[in-house]
C-alpha cells in the first residue's frame, strides 16, 4: 500500500511541475548536462596524454558512471530530505505531514520526491552504458549491484544526518555543499590516493562505495578493504537512523 | 463518554537569549544563554463524544501546542494523554486515522493542482473504497457549495474556498475528533458563516467530537456550549459557555431613543441609576451594573416616564467576558 501512495506523490509532483514547463524541461536537461563536466575532464586529460596508473578512461568512466547512477536515483527519491526538512521547519509546516497515517520518514521520503533529479538519472546511466560498451567485464554483476545498495545507503545517511541537523539547528544550508565538496574524489580509482587518504575514504568518509569498488568488481579489479568500507556504511547508516529518530522527538515546531 | 482525557500535561521548549546588536549576535556564536520556558504547566481536562470545545487564550498561551500535542504531532515534556485508548505520539500511525486537522494558517491542499487531485491522495492514503470516498465527497462538496471550484487549482482560490477544501480534506476519511486550529482566520464574513453550519452539522449528524481554538468569539459562541481558556500554560477556566457569561457579565447596556420626557425628574433620576456612555440629544446609551439594579424593572419604569421611539438591550461580548477572566486571575495572583 505505501508504494501505491508513493507512486501517486511521485505523480502529483510531476503534474505539479508541469504548471511551469519550460522551466522544469531546462531544470532536467541542466541536471543532465552537468553530470558530462567530469567526464569530459577526463576525456581532455586522456586526450592529453595523461592517465591514472592502472586505469584506461572507459574505466574511470565506469567509476563516473556508477557514482552518477547512485547520486541520481538517491537525489531524485531521498536525499531531499534534507532540504525538506529545511523548508517545512522554517514555515512550521511539518506537522501537516506527520498527521497521516504514515511513517514519519517514508513520509518526508514520499514529501521530497525531486523530480528534476531524473536528468541526473538518466546522465548516470547514459554515462555506465557508454562505459560499459567501451571495457571487458570480468567480475561480477552480484557485487557490482551489492556495492550499488551500499552507495544508496551512504546517500540517505547524508540524507537522515542533515534532516536531523536541520530540525536541531533549523538552519544549515551549507551542510550538504560541505559534504559534496569531498564528492568529487570519489570520481577516481582508490590507486591514486595515499594510504592514508585510502583508509580515510574507505572508512571515516566511506566514498569508495560510490564509483571505485562497483567499477572494480564489475572489471575484476582488486577490491580490499570493500567488507570494511561496507561496515563503515552500515555504521554511518545505524548513527544517522539514530540521531535522525532522536531529533524528531526533540522536534519543537513553530509557533505556540 | 469521555473520548479525550489529559493528565498533568507538560511541555517545555528550549530557547537562546542573546543580547542587542553586533557585538552581542557575535559573543552568541560562541556562548549562548539557554533559556527554557514552559509552554504548558500541569494541564488536565476531558472532553465527551460529541463535544464542541472552545480552546480560547492569547497568543503564546499553549493552545496550538496542545493541538499538536493531542495530533500526536509533538512530545510532552511530560504528563499523559488518552484519546480513544491511543497515546497519540506513541501509537501515530494508528491513532491519527481517527482524526482529522485543520490549520488555519497551513494548507494541506497541493497548491498547483486542483483539491480534487488532493482529495484522491487522501482516498489512498487513508484507503477510502471507491463508493465511500465519491459518496462523502459528494455529500461535502454539497454541504460547503464548492461544486465550481473542485477542478480549478488550489492557487487560484480564494481564501474562503480554500478554506472550505482544508475541511474536506481533514473531513474526507470520516475522522471521530476534529481538531480545528484558528480555521476561520482571514476568513470573509459569509465564507465564515457557511463554515459554522457545516460543522454544526457534521457534529450533529455524526458526533464529530471538536476542538475548536481561534481568537474569533462569533465562532464559540455559535458552535460551543462548553469553553476552555488557557494562559501562561495554565488552563484558568473550564466549563459552560452560558455560565461564565452569567458569572462574568455585570453590565447591561441600554440604548434608546426617545420623542420627549413625560416625567423628567423620575427620567433623570432612572439614569443617575447607571452610567451613562453616549447622549445625543434624545439618544442615550446608558449602562447599569445587573448586580446593583433590578434591570427589567428600570426598564419598566423607564418606558413610563419617556415616550420611547426605539430600544434595544445588550450584553458585552465574549471577548469581553474573557478579558475580565484574564483580570480576575492576575487579581489573585
Amino acid at each position: 500500500m505505501s508504494f501505491k501512495i508513493h507512486w501517486m506523490f511521485i505523480k502529483m509532483k510531476y503534474a505539479s511541475r508541469m504548471a511551469y514547463r519550460l522551466d522544469f524541461l531546462m531544470s532536467i536537461v541542466a541536471f543532465f548536462l552537468f553530470q558530462f563536466i567530469g567526464p569530459a575532464i577526463i576525456g581532455i586529460i586522456y586526450y592529453a596524454g595523461g592517465e591514472f596508473p592502472g586505469w584506461t578512461m572507459p574505466q574511470v568512466l565506469l567509476i563516473m558512471g556508477s557514482l552518477a547512477l547512485v547520486r541520481g536515483f538517491s537525489f531524485m527519491f531521498y536525499v531531499g530530505i534534507l532540504w525538506a526538512t529545511m523548508r517545512h521547519v522554517e514555515r512550521g509546516t511539518l506537522e501537516l505531514l506527520f498527521i497521516r497515517p504514515i511513517n514519519k520518514l517514508w513520509m518526508l521520503m514520499m514529501d521530497s520526491f525531486d523530480e528534476e533529479d531524473i536528468g541526473q538519472l538518466i546522465a548516470g546511466l547514459a554515462l555506465t552504458l557508454i562505459a560499459l560498451s567501451l571495457v571487458d567485464v570480468h567480475g561480477s554483476w552480484l557485487l557490482y549491484f551489492v556495492f550499488l545498495f551500499f552507495g544508496l545507503i551512504f546517500f540517505l545517511s547524508i540524507g537522515l544526518l542533515g534532516s536531523a541537523a536541520t530540525v536541531l539547528w533549523v538552519k544549515t544550508r551549507r551542510l550538504y555543499e560541505i559534504i559534496d565538496i569531498f564528492m568529487i574524489f570519489a570520481s577516481y580509482p582508490k590507486t591514486i590516493y595515499s594510504k592514508e587518504i585510502s583508509l580515510l575514504f574507505t572508512t571515516v568518509l566511506p566514498l569508495f562505495i560510490l564509483g571505485f569498488y562497483p567499477a572494480s568488481a564489475l572489471l575484476g579489479f582488486a577490491i580490499d578493504n570493500a567488507v570494511l568500507c561496507i561496515v563503515s556504511v552500515t555504521i554511518f547508516f545505524a548513527i544517522s537512523l539514530y540521531l535522525w529518530n532522536a531529533a524528531f522527538k526533540k522536534y519543537s515546531g513553530a509557533g505556540g | 463518554m469521555e473520548i479525550i482525557k489529559v493528565r498533568n500535561l507538560e511541555r517545555t521548549y528550549k530557547g537562546y537569549k542573546r543580547g542587542h546588536g553586533l557585538k552581542e549576535a557575535f559573543k552568541a556564536l560562541f556562548a549562548r544563554k539557554v533559556v527554557l520556558s514552559q509552554a504548558l504547566k500541569s494541564v488536565n481536562f476531558s472532553i465527551n463524544e460529541g463535544e464542541i470545545v472552545g480552546f480560547v487564550g492569547p497568543n503564546g498561551a499553549g493552545k496550538s501546542t496542545t493541538i499538536k500535542i493531542l495530533s500526536g504531532v509533538l512530545y510532552p515534556s511530560s504528563g499523559e494523554v488518552n484519546i480513544l485508548g491511543y497515546t497519540p505520539w506513541k501509537d501515530r500511525v494508528k491513532y491519527v486515522r481517527n482524526i482529522g486537522v485543520v490549520f488555519g494558517q497551513k494548507s494541506q491542499l497541493w497548491w498547483e493542482l486542483p483539491p480534487i487531485d488532493s482529495f484522491h491522495l487522501s482516498k489512498a492514503i487513508y484507503q477510502i473504497p471507491e463508493h465511500d470516498f465519491n459518496e462523502r465527497l459528494e455529500e461535502m462538496v454539497k454541504m460547503l457549495g464548492v461544486e465550481e471550484i473542485m477542478h480549478r487549482p488550489t492557487r487560484e482560490l480564494s481564501l474562503g474556498e480554500r478554506m472550505k477544501c482544508e475541511f474536506i480534506m481533514a473531513l474526507l476519511h470520516r475522522p471521530k475528533i476534529l481538531f480545528l486550529d484558528e480555521p476561520t482566520i482571514g476568513v470573509d464574513a459569509i465564507s465564515k458563516d457557511e463554515i459554522r453550519d457545516f460543522l454544526a452539522d457534521i457534529n450533529k449528524k455524526e458526533k464529530t467530537t471538536i476542538l475548536l481554538t481561534t481568537h474569533d468569539m462569533d465562532d464559540i459562541e455559535e458552535l460551543c456550549e462548553r469553553i476552555m481558556i488557557i494562559d501562561e500554560g495554565t488552563i484558568i477556566y473550564d466549563g459552560n459557555l452560558e455560565i461564565v457569561k452569567k458569572k462574568y457579565v455585570k453590565w447591561k447596556t441600554v440604548d434608546f431613543e426617545f420623542l420627549e420626557a413625560k416625567n423628567k425628574k423620575q427620567f433623570d433620576a432612572l439614569l443617575k441609576k447607571g452610567e451613562v456612555q453616549d447622549r445625543r440629544r434624545h439618544v442615550i446609551s446608558v449602562r447599569f451594573n445587573k448586580e446593583k439594579v433590578d434591570v427589567p424593572h428600570i426598564l419598566e419604569q423607564l418606558m413610563k416616564s419617556c415616550s420611547i421611539v426605539d430600544m434595544s438591550v445588550h450584553e458585552p461580548r465574549l471577548e469581553h467576558v474573557i478579558k475580565e477572566i484574564y483580570l480576575d486571575k492576575e487579581l489573585k495572583k
